[in-house]
């Protein structure tokens, strides 16, 4: 009895430490959002944010737009158009704690601040900040609306207050590839995803540097765009050229791959941005001109 | 007595020596397998007699020479083709584990793949070393390209005709690129001394002795005087280094007079203005090292004054487009080329992935013309059926860069691809 007791014991102890690390996340497509309110369908969308309040924005890049939905009940409802003529080329998005929107332009590489009625506010004008221009690649919102830019002409990310004043800045690793997205993780830590190097960087509160968080993954991942990481920190990377999306934990583990790339209804075409609202992620679909919504199931 | 003792002693030392020397490097396969005395090549030549003229030839690999043809072959059974006693990709490193002194800056090719065989022929051969043809023709065999680039062009780098390897080692460098025998510039100076005044007047004075040399000069030869590239920066070709440098004579002579991308604006404005007005930006143009990530800033022997041809250099970054295209059962010439301009614009454009025009049926069109006339509805007016919000284009059915089927089409059969769409047809 004793013999079979200890080994039973083990077993039961290692069965409750395992989902953990382990859990995996499957996407499930609710939905597909291929126009606005007035049925003018989607191109090229790059970009999309969302906010705790249920407005997400989706960046129309091809039709030089901005699309206000809201999301409730498992479903978007909406599609607003929001139009500036200085924000020409929307592609990344985020959105403030006063539902500002920080639009990141590609045509002007300039961050555009847009109203939650649509006005345009300025553009984004780092203040103080140390050696030289800042190229802005992308963006994040952090707590008390602070600012992260990834900075690809100083190979750093520099941190701004809400008003746009220089706080500090992260440098990236050495013999890095291409850096293309930054996240910021509920514990706020600094993520980066390197797209040459198919490779996460973090950097601690404190930190003044980027180091390693996962191996080249190569395998995993043809072209890494973009990133972002959920409330438990499970982190998103969108992979463009295969259409999927790969899961990583907090400490760099390969939680698994979702999706893959296709035209039909819960396939990918060259994603381009996601975000996370409660359980479920929206994709900017950008090759299939739409906005896909799945939810995380376990 | 005393002398008798030395007289033993001194043999007996010495032996232990070579015997502590070299232990791990020949192993004693006549005990391995409990052979006769003589029985390791003599048995063998009864069969293999073309072996007794493969020995006349001027160098003999020595176990062959000592007659131990169980040094490398199994005489009973052996997992490895010629009943060799391990893979031939490892067998020669049993003997000569120091060909590439780990940590080694750069390793030949086939050395790190264990092809020894390649070069070296491993029972006998005309050649010192065994090796399979003598100088700069052993080279040639494999490195086609430098030989064909030597046969057309005027100025040849006089070392190469010596050999190759004047300047390059065979297996390893273990503190040069490019298997050098010294790092670019201390090899470079070890013969063109670089305090002689014509060498100072021939770089307007500028202290370039620690500079990389092939960033300019070709090491092989070229087709301009002084070695230079074929492609030759304008102010270089003028001698006009203070366009982009400080004066020699400043403190800082070698000091750029602007940093990066604003430097080349300063001649290249209106190229720049109209990158830089595009909706979409190759991002690296504005990365580390702006325009330098993909240009030398001097010569090159690649047009444009690329770094390298454009495969090499695009798939240095995107190395998946590159590996699908080497995977792809079908080929599409442009990218199996590296002719990646034909069909993306490397600096910016209006459209995404730097395309060269807003639609496939233009993109493609531009070679593929009879497309345009295909029957299959194709364009603006043609929904595609999977989804609303997409037009039928050439990229509905087909992938640029190629995938693991015929006709660059993403399923297994035409069959798979066209009931995607037709599905009243799906078995």
């Amino acid at each position: 009895m004793k013999r079979l007791f200890i080994p039973t014991m083990l077993l039961a102890g290692l069965a409750a430490a395992l989902p953990a690390a382990a859990e995996t996340v499957v996407l499930q497509n609710l939905q597909g959002i291929y126009s606005d309110d007035k049925e003018g369908g989607m191109k090229i969308p790059e970009g999309v944010a969302c906010a705790a309040d249920g407005t997400v924005v989706v960046a129309d890049t091809g039709n030089a737009r901005l699309l206000r939905y809201h999301f409730s009940g498992g479903s978007l409802s909406g599609g607003s158009e929001v139009k500036a003529p200085q924000l020409p080329y929307p592609l990344r998005l985020q959105l403030t704690s006063h539902g500002d929107i920080l639009a990141l332009d590609g045509r002007l590489r300039k961050i555009a601040r847009i109203k939650p009625d649509g006005s345009f506010a300025g553009y984004l004008e780092p203040q103080g900040v140390p050696g030289g221009a800042v190229v802005p690649r992308s963006l994040r919102v952090g707590s008390g609306d602070s600012i992260y830019l990834l900075d690809i002409a100083g190979g750093r990310v520099v941190v701004l207050d809400a008003t746009g004043t220089f706080q500090r800045q992260v440098t990236f690793p050495a013999a890095y590839g291409f850096m293309s997205d930054l996240a910021l993780a509920p514990d706020g830590k600094l993520l980066l995803i390197d797209s040459v190097k198919a490779r996460v960087y973090v950097a601690g509160a404190g930190e003044q540097t980027f180091r390693p968080l996962t191996g080249e993954l190569h395998e995993y991942l043809d072209f890494p765009l973009s990133l972002e990481t959920d409330a438990q920190g499970v982190i998103y990377v969108v992979d463009q050229s295969s259409g999927s999306i790969v899961l990583i934990g907090q400490d760099g583990a390969m939680l698994g791959r979702q999706l893959s790339r296709g035209w039909k209804p819960g396939l990918l075409n060259f994603p381009a941005q996601l975000c996370v609202t409660g359980n479920e992620l929206m994709v900017a679909d950008r090759g299939n001109n739409r906005v896909q919504v799945f939810e995380r199931g376990r | 007595m005393r002398n008798r003792l030395i007289m033993l002693l001194v043999p007996a030392l010495l032996a232990a020596v070579v015997w502590g020397v070299f232990p791990s490097r020949a192993e004693d396969n006549s005990l391995k397998f409990k052979l006769k005395p003589g029985a390791g090549s003599k048995i063998c030549f009864n069969c293999h007699a073309a072996f007794q003229e493969t020995m006349k030839k001027p160098f003999v690999h020595t176990p062959l020479k000592k007659g131990d043809c169980a040094g490398c072959h199994n005489p009973h059974t052996s997992r490895h083709g010629k009943l060799l006693d391990a893979d031939r990709s490892r067998i020669c490193f049993r003997c000569h584990p120091d060909l590439t002194p780990s940590g080694s800056r750069s390793v030949h090719k086939v050395v790190a793949a264990g092809e020894c065989m390649k070069c070296h022929d491993p029972h006998a051969a005309a050649n010192k070393f065994q090796l399979r043809q003598s100088g700069n023709d052993l080279c040639f065999d494999c490195h086609k390209e430098l030989k064909q680039q030597l046969e057309k062009i005027k100025f040849k780098h006089s070392p190469v005709t010596k050999g190759c390897l004047t300047c390059h080692l065979p297996h390893a460098s273990a503190t040069a690129p490019f298997l050098l025998r010294a790092d670019i510039s201390s090899l470079c100076t070890g013969c063109h001394k670089t305090d002689r005044p014509l060498f100072a007047k021939q770089h307007m004075n500028y202290p370039v002795a620690g500079s990389r040399c092939t960033g300019c000069h070709d090491p092989h030869g070229s087709n301009r005087e002084g070695l230079l590239y074929n492609g030759v920066h304008k102010p270089v070709a003028g001698r006009m280094c203070n366009q982009c440098h400080e004066e020699a004579n400043s403190a800082k002579p070698l000091a750029l007079k602007k940093r990066g991308a604003e430097l080349c604006r300063g001649c290249h404005s209106v190229k720049m203005n109209e990158i830089l007005g595009k909706n979409r930006l190759h991002w690296p143009l504005l990365g580390k090292d702006e325009c330098l990530n993909c240009h030398n800033p001097h010569a090159s022997k690649d047009a444009g004054l690329l770094k390298s041809d454009q495969k090499t250099l695009c798939g240095s970054c995107h190395e998946e487009a590159i590996r699908r295209q080497d995977r792809s059962a079908s080929k599409h010439e442009p990218v199996d080329k590296g002719q990646c301009t034909a069909c993306h614009n490397p600096h910016s454009s209006d459209y995404l992935f730097l395309a060269k025009a807003p639609t496939d049926a233009e993109w493609c069109g531009s070679c593929h013309d009879w497309q345009k006339h295909s029957t299959h509805p194709l364009g603006d007016k043609a929904i595609d059926p999977r989804n609303r919000n997409l037009t039928v284009q050439c990229l509905s059915c087909h992938r640029a860069h190629g995938t693991e089927y015929k006709h660059l089409i993403p399923f297994v059969t035409v069959s798979d691809l066209c009931t995607q769409c037709h599905q009243q047809y799906k078995r």
